[in-house]
This record gives structure tokens, C-alpha cells and sequence, in this order.
């Protein structure tokens, strides 16, 4: 079984207002194909409630440093009461959605994920002793890079959606709250 | 035989429903692609008050080479399933209000026709899997596979008209 280290624990990001969900999914998979991660989507539950849609994601993309370790992020999404609405941008009416959006990250660095390094005790000792002595510099670096990865992803999203915020005034619809998002 | 099994991924759904439609274009996504496509199971339960229950399940597979090959395995679960009537463009047309659980897994299966069968051709086959093959396998076959499964679940997506159907990943393989 792979060595996890837990990087990123329960970071959340809270919102509440006008935001577009495919842009916001498109935005996310796009950063995650740029940063060389692969895909990895592994619940994806979407229904119709009186109040609006309720969607559910569960992404898990990872990507592999070395053939030793690798990065993953999870990334839990839940949006509820998601409504079509219709915004004012730069003079054209523009259909967005309306909603609140939660979302929950996770990363981990993972070691020995092909676990070679486990088959015997011998072999077991030695992977525990260079990752306790020897891998650490290496270790603590690619934690730092995965930590970054994250926090620039949490900032991509928290920019992308209080650009929504901002820019747009909803015409028609359910009335925007007055609260401020929670971040 | 050696098999390298993927992550499972799963869409749930709930709501009505072309499953018709939804059970032809899966099924000529497969064929288009020259799978060869077998439905191993088909389960109806007696309906309940809440509706039916069925459970579908599908095995595709494709030869790659002499030595690999790629199998999706697809399981449908419909619960609550009642037939209704829409009206779509001033007409009426039948669909299917449930609540769908699918699963799609996916494996590459090495040495799959099992002719290796003495100790020299397992030890020469040994020799394949772990050094020669291991980079095939690991960057060619099995990420193929992963990305062909994600096309087949970014279409599913598409037809039920779900709101991440975003795929930037579409032009990797």
C-alpha cells in the first residue's frame, strides 16, 4: 500500500450568488490539464429539487512526479439550488446560474504508489529509512510545489467566481442574497 | 493473464430520461470504435410503488495488439423507473423519470489469449511485463484506456444533459 502524506486538509471555499457551473467545471479541468494532471472524476450526481438543481462532483486528478510519488488533489464540490437566471454584461443579456457552491480540498503526497517497495520487510525498512533520512529535502519540496498548486487553484477559483460577483447584475430571476460570500 | 484495472467512475442521475435514446448512443459509441459489445446481464424486478427496478450490465472489449487488450465493463442501475409522457415540440414522446446509478470500469488485459503455458515462456513472459512492456503499459495502454473511458462518460453526460460537460481533455488521445 502507498505512503500518503496529507498536504492540504479540509480547505474550503464557500459561495453564494451568480456564477456559470460549466464555466466554472471548464475553468477547473482546464487548470488541472495545463498543471499536467491527469483526469480522474470520480462521482458526478446531478438531480432536480424544487428549489434548483443539486449537483455533486468528486474529483480526484493526480499526477506523478517521479516513479515514486505522485500528487492528488480531491476536490469535492457540492452545489445546491441552482437556478437558470438572466444577467446584464456589456449591454447583452447573458444566462448564468444561481446557486450556492461548496467545496471541500484535499491533496496528498503519495510514495511508493506502484508499491514495489513493500513486497518484503527488507525492502520496507529501506523505503522507511531513505524517506525518513535521505528523500526528505526531495520530500519537503514536492510538498511545497503541491501546496502551491493547490492555493494557486483555490485562488483561480475564488477570482473566478467574484468576477461573477462583480461584473454581473442579475435582470430577471431570483433576487441575489445580500450576504456576503463566505470565503 | 495479466490485468491492469483502472479507477471505477461513476455518474448519478436523477430525472427523466431518454433511456432509449441513451441505450443507442452508447451502444453505437461502442461499435463506432469496433468494440465488440455483449450485454451480459439484464435484470427487471417486479415493480414496487415507487416503480421498477433494473440492473443492466455491459462488456466491451477490443483487441490492441497480440499480447493486450481493453475491456469497459458498464453497469447500469435504474431505480424507480415509471414511464411518463412529454411533450417536446408539440410532440409527444415517451421517456423515463428515474433515478440511474452507471458505473463504468476498465482494464487492460495482458497475455489475455493465455498461451504462455511452460516455465521458460513464464519466465520469458515475466521478462516482458515487468521490463519491456512496463513503459507500453504504463504511458501507452492503460492511459489510452483511461481517456477513451472518459470520451464514453463526457458523451453520457452530453445526452443527459448535465450541466459538466466540459472536457478540456478531449484532444489528449
Amino acid at each position: 500500500m502507498a505512503e500518503r502524506t496529507l498536504v492540504v486538509d479540509h480547505m474550503r471555499l464557500m459561495y453564494e450568488g451568480l456564477f456559470d457551473v460549466e464555466e466554472l467545471y471548464a475553468m477547473i479541468q482546464e487548470w488541472f490539464r495545463e498543471k499536467g494532471y491527469d483526469k480522474r472524476e470520480d462521482k458526478n450526481y446531478e438531480t432536480v429539487t424544487p428549489t434548483g438543481k443539486y449537483v455533486e462532483l468528486v474529483l480526484e486528478p493526480w499526477k506523478k512526479i517521479t516513479d515514486y510519488a505522485k500528487f492528488v488533489v480531491k476536490i469535492r464540490m457540492v452545489m445546491e439550488d441552482v437556478k437558470k437566471v438572466d444577467i446584464e454584461r456589456e449591454g447583452l443579456k447573458v444566462t448564468v446560474n444561481q446557486g450556492k457552491v461548496s467545496m471541500i480540498f484535499d491533496a496528498w503526497f503519495e510514495t511508493d504508489y506502484e508499491n514495489r517497495w513493500e513486497s518484503k520487510p527488507e525492502f520496507f525498512f529501506i523505503r522507511t529509512m531513505f524517506d525518513r533520512f535521505i528523500f526528505v529535502p526531495y520530500t519537503e519540496r514536492f510538498k511545497a510545489r503541491l501546496l502551491e498548486d493547490v492555493n494557486q487553484l483555490y485562488g483561480n477559483i475564488k477570482g473566478f467566481l467574484n468576477l461573477y460577483r462583480y461584473e454581473s447584475e442579475a435582470v430577471s430571476g431570483p433576487p441575489t442574497p445580500t450576504q456576503f460570500p463566505k470565503f | 493473464m495479466r490485468l491492469e484495472k483502472l479507477p471505477v467512475s461513476r455518474i448519478r442521475y436523477a430525472g427523466i430520461v431518454d433511456f432509449d435514446g441513451l441505450y443507442r448512443m452508447m451502444h453505437q459509441w461502442f461499435l463506432d470504435r469496433s468494440y465488440y459489445l455483449e450485454e451480459q446481464s439484464w435484470k427487471y424486478k417486479i415493480p414496487t410503488p415507487l416503480g421498477k427496478h433494473m440492473e443492466i450490465e455491459w462488456d466491451a472489449w477490443k483487441k490492441v495488439t497480440e499480447y493486450a487488450l481493453y475491456r469497459i465493463h458498464v453497469y447500469f442501475y435504474l431505480m424507480d423507473v415509471k414511464e411518463i409522457e412529454v411533450v417536446r415540440d408539440g410532440k409527444k414522446e415517451k421517456r423515463l423519470k428515474l433515478k440511474m446509478n452507471l458505473e463504468i470500469s476498465s482494464q487492460v488485459e495482458m497475455e489475455y489469449q493465455n498461451r504462455v503455458t511452460t516455465p521458460l515462456q513464464k519466465v520469458l513472459d515475466d521478462v516482458l511485463y515487468k521490463t519491456l512492456l512496463r513503459r507500453d503499459m504504463d504511458i501507452f495502454w492503460t492511459d489510452h484506456l483511461w481517456y477513451i473511458v472518459f470520451k464514453l462518460h463526457t458523451e453520457i453526460k452530453k445526452f443527459l444533459g448535465m450541466e459538466t460537460t466540459a472536457d478540456p481533455y478531449r484532444a489528449v488521445w
